[in-house]
């Protein structure tokens, strides 16, 4: 039973022309900058990576950074610097890319910005740790000093973990979610088009196993589906710019440096593989839920899409800054949120209630098991209660 | 095995599609005849349980068939007017999909599929994908999927519909064969289906059973009332506004018409034997059957 339900998925030609499509859609979209300069020198300056940060945190030159309001030239600090950073850029000394001289553009933009951009995020943290103390004392304070406190100390961004996570964003959720509405979302309005219900649900088994089969066989596809662009996504990226040579606190990406998360990249990754896993299962839920009671498949993917499309633009255009309310919520326990998690997680955004300080991912991973739950039961009833009036 | 229903009433909104039947099957082949719209197809629904009544029940042995569940849907076989199939799909993996969804031990599914292919003419084509198939075709890959379970109780809506003379009378023989301890029930407009298979015949005007009967009963309530006369053209048309008219029939000296009526409907006609087609337009009053 279960193989026929899974190859009544995937015996549609449409849903393979379009999985490729979207493929090399999103392989164009991200190799697009394969030959930009900082893609190809991106791992120029790893090896001087503890150079780089001990350069930052050396006080002499946060001193005269900060002295010289972040406009310095390299040459005003490069005698503090560990001689090693020099050598490693003099490899390049008279190569040029694309009209840019290499070693020039590793000092100015890979060195000095680097540096600078780390001793204002320091200082940015430290004024912010400043004002919460003198706030008054209240719990979202108190949570606050707690985490900026707690914060792991900011490292250069030289990991390239901002495209791991930036593709996990917004385009890869939107792709996957596409791609599971296009295949699941005519599970069961699709038995309606083919004129089966009235012999499906006459059989022995035609009520609860054919329901318990589609059920785990979407959720089977979504997974593979899951799994599949994930995959693709991290095949491009380890091929642009290899595997991350070392985990980063969270707030060392220009992403979430204000943000007051205690993450690691690694960690926020791992939590996106998860998001993206239990946010299909949800996507997959309400889709089943969506098609079991529609007729027609066009309908059941337009609702299924309305669905996931209202909370791919709440909350791509309510997103930002690290409180939560009543307005940014609706966007925020949406599936894409769960999916993405850069929003939620990656931006330590928290909701107050009274005098709780609510972590905001909480309330979405509750709300879409809820989701997911109420979905299931309601396909259920609907389907093994199933009439046919016509 | 007595399969029964009770003041069964469908409605839908302000129409009646089925209204109050009480009506009793036990072991034999039942031929549920009325014109479209009558209620044939929302009263067999009614009777697999995919349609809950308005009021009144079905039961079997005196049990709610809503209560058996699955274990009524076990002895179940039903053939809907439309008859549902995946285009992917070939013959042989499709009726084994249903095997499975009837609980059939796969060891047992082959044999059974590839029996019942060859008993509805199909077994040449079983590999081949549904959607090459004919209208035909897919009609008796019905009847097949309807008779994977063996099941005590056969629910038939428009089996013949589509189907070649040929194959009506493979599937007549075969409905004949298995009405020996198992209860048959179809629906029909094509009354000669009826005629030779189906020992009772219930039918069904505007949602209600006007006549339940044997097929001898229901012929000796039109003894006497049909009638045979040679016409022309021109008195043709005058009888057709009075009487209602069973069948015409083109002959080089004019025309034979068939006319059921209570009274001698002229000079020159003469009472005949009826046929379940007059006992259908006697009832019904005008004429529509399509593919006698």
């Amino acid at each position: 039973m279960f193989k026929n339900e899974f190859y009544k998925i995937v015996a549609k030609k449409y849903i393979w022309i379009f999985v490729l499509v979207l493929a090399v859609f999103y392989v164009f979209i991200l190799t697009d900058t394969k030959d930009n300069f900082g893609v190809v020198y991106s791992d120029a300056l790893q090896p001087v990576f503890e150079e780089i940060n001990e350069a930052a945190y050396t006080p002499e030159i946060r001193e005269y950074i900060i002295k010289n309001g972040y406009d310095i030239k390299i040459d005003d600090i490069e005698h503090f610097l560990s001689p090693k950073i020099a050598a490693t850029v003099d490899i390049y000394k008279g190569s040029t890319y694309h009209g840019y001289d290499v070693a020039k553009t590793l000092w100015e933009e890979g060195v000095k910005n680097r540096i600078v951009n780390l001793v204002k995020r320091n200082v940015t943290r430290e004024n912010i740790i400043n004002q919460l103390r003198a706030d008054s004392d209240n719990p979202l304070n108190r949570y606050l000093l707690k985490q900026y406190s707690n914060m792991p100390k900011i490292e250069a961004n030289l990991t390239r973990w901002d495209d791991w996570i930036d593709t996990n964003k917004t385009l890869l959720p939107g792709m996957i979610a596409f791609v599971i509405i296009l295949s699941i979302s005519g599970v069961y309005s699709n038995e309606y088009a083919n004129k089966m219900h009235g012999i499906l649900l006459t059989s022995k088994k035609g009520r609860k196993e054919v329901f318990w089969s589609k059920f785990a066989v979407s959720i089977l596809f979504s997974v593979s589906c899951v799994i599949a662009f994930q995959l693709l996504n991290a095949g491009i990226l380890t091929w642009m710019y290899g595997i991350p040579f070392t985990d980063t606190p969270l707030n060392s990406l220009s992403l979430f440096y204000k943000m007051p998360t205690t993450l690691t990249a690694q960690q926020m990754y791992i939590m996106q593989l998860a998001g993206s896993m239990v946010g299909a299962m949800v996507l997959t839920a309400v889709v089943l839920c969506i098609s079991s009671f529609c007729r027609e498949n066009i309908l059941s993917f337009f609702i299924s899409c309305l669905y996931f499309g209202c909370g791919f633009i709440l909350s791509n255009t309510l997103e930002g800054g690290y409180l939560s309310s009543l307005i940014t919520l609706p966007g925020e326990v949406s599936t894409f949120s769960l999916m993405s998690l850069v929003d939620v997680l990656g931006s330590g955004k928290v909701l107050v209630v009274s005098d709780t300080v609510v972590p905001t991912v909480l309330i979405t991973i509750a709300v879409q098991l809820c989701i997911m739950v109420v979905a299931i039961a309601l396909t259920y009833f609907f389907y093994t209660r199933k009439e046919i009036s016509r | 095995m007595k399969l029964a229903t009770h003041d069964l009433t469908k409605n839908f909104g302000d129409k009646c599609a089925v209204d109050h039947v009480n009506l009793t099957f036990e072991r034999g082949v039942y031929g549920l005849l009325g014109p479209n719209g009558a209620g044939k197809t929302t009263l067999m629904k009614m009777m697999v349980d995919i349609l809950p009544p308005s009021s009144g029940q079905v039961t079997l042995d005196g049990v709610p068939i809503s209560e058996l569940g699955a274990r009524y849907r076990d002895i179940l076989g039903y053939m809907p007017q439309e008859i549902g199939y995946y285009r992917n799909f070939t013959a042989k993996r499709f009726l084994n999909y249903l095997a499975v969804l009837k609980g059939i031990p796969s060891k047992n599914a082959a044999g059974k599929i590839d029996m019942l292919l060859n008993m509805v003419g199909l077994a040449d084509v079983g590999r081949k994908k549904l959607g090459d198939f004919s209208g035909g075709m897919i009609r008796r890959i019905g009847i097949a999927q309807a008779l994977l379970n063996d099941p005590k109780i056969l629910v038939l809506d428009e089996p013949t519909a589509g189907l070649d003379p040929k194959e009506r009378i493979r599937f007549r023989n075969i409905l004949s064969e298995l009405s020996a301890d198992r209860i048959v029930i179809l629906s029909t407009h094509i009354v000669s289906d009826i005629e030779s298979i189906a020992e009772k015949v219930i039918l069904l005007k505007s949602g209600k059973v006007i006549g339940f009967d044997t097929t001898e009963n229901l012929l000796r309530s039109v003894e006497g009332k049909v009638w045979m006369a040679k016409v022309g053209h021109q008195e043709l048309k005058q009888m057709k506004d009075q009487y209602v008219i069973s069948n015409i029939l083109q002959k080089a000296d004019g025309l034979d018409v068939r006319i059921v009526s209570e009274t001698k409907p002229c000079k020159q006609a003469v009472l005949t034997s009826p046929s379940l087609e007059d006992v259908f337009v006697y009832h019904f009053g005008k004429l529509e059957i399509n593919n006698v």
